[in-house]
């Protein structure tokens, strides 16, 4: 059995546990690992960054007093430099909650705006939210069923972290999933095409 | 895999029409959309609903005084 190293996250917030399991994995070329993290959103990113990476894990909260923490284990066969990877498709970014500066007629412009990609032959690959823009998956946004409608056609929606707890949805969104910088740098950098409405 | 599927779309003379028309609607009898280009190439909007609701909508509009430009049947993804 591989020695298991342990990657201790607690206390760090999001990206900074992307990073520190990204170097373990460059330093030792995979493995398996402890990763220790104290935040559900570091929890949610990091199973985010070792499903991309194709490795394996598993997950415990552990309680203790007032205080919890997770225990990830994580096992990563062949350390895998994603951003060299193939293009995946057109990547749709969206930072606002609004098309264009008037917000009345912005708003109405990006809910025909999301319609008319659903009508799309060619789907966008995934769906980047960030800024203003992860109030799209609220779930009183007008356009969350065509969200949800994309998700379901296999589209990924990936949620800004760091937004989503600015603005304080952590418990609000009802579509797609939460990410990190460090994914979704890394999702505009295998785009073959990036749009920005 | 995602399939088209027949839709009912009505397309109005003005944009204020399709608003009226959801608010006489309310929810769960369609909704707005941007007019699809089969119908034409303005900015304009229309209302999508399921073709079996045709005739209630009809009435609605008579009701409501809004006036259709057109309505078709088109193929969409939903």
């Amino acid at each position: 059995m591989s020695t298991k190293r342990i990657v201790d996250c607690m206390g760090d917030i999001c990206p900074v546990p992307v990073i520190k399991v990204k170097k373990a994995i460059r330093e030792f070329g995979g493995g398996n690992f402890l990763v220790l993290v104290d935040n559900k959103i570091s929890l949610q990113n990091m199973l985010k960054f070792i499903e991309n990476l194709g490795g394996e894990y598993s997950w415990l909260k552990i309680d203790s007093d007032d205080k919890y923490h997770y225990e990830i284990e994580v096992e990563i066969l062949v350390a895998t430099n994603s951003i060299n990877n193939p293009d995946e498709g057109w990547i749709l970014a969206i930072c606002g909650d609004t098309m264009g500066q008037d917000e009345e007629l912005g708003r109405e412009l990006l809910k025909a705006y999301i319609f008319a990609i659903t009508q799309l032959d060619s789907l966008p690959a995934a769906i980047v939210l960030y800024n203003r823009g992860v109030l799209l998956a609220a779930e009183d946004s007008a356009v969350l069923a065509d969200l949800q409608t994309l998700e379901r056609a296999g589209v990924r929606v990936e949620i800004c972290g760091l937004c989503v707890a600015h603005f304080g949805l952590e418990n609000r969104l009802n579509v797609g999933e939460i990410s990190n910088m460090y994914a979704i740098s890394e999702v505009f950098a295998r785009a073959g095409k990036v749009v920005r409405p | 895999m995602r399939k088209k599927n027949p839709k009912l779309i009505i397309s109005f003379e003005s944009n204020t029409h399709a608003i009226a028309l959801k608010a006489a609607c309310g929810e769960g009898l369609g909704r707005v959309i941007p007019l699809p280009t089969q119908l034409g190439i303005s900015c304009g909007l229309a209302w999508c609903a399921e073709p079996a609701d045709r005739a209630t909508l009809e009435e609605i509009m008579r009701e409501n005084a809004i006036n259709p430009k057109e309505i078709r049947i088109v193929e969409l993804y939903f």
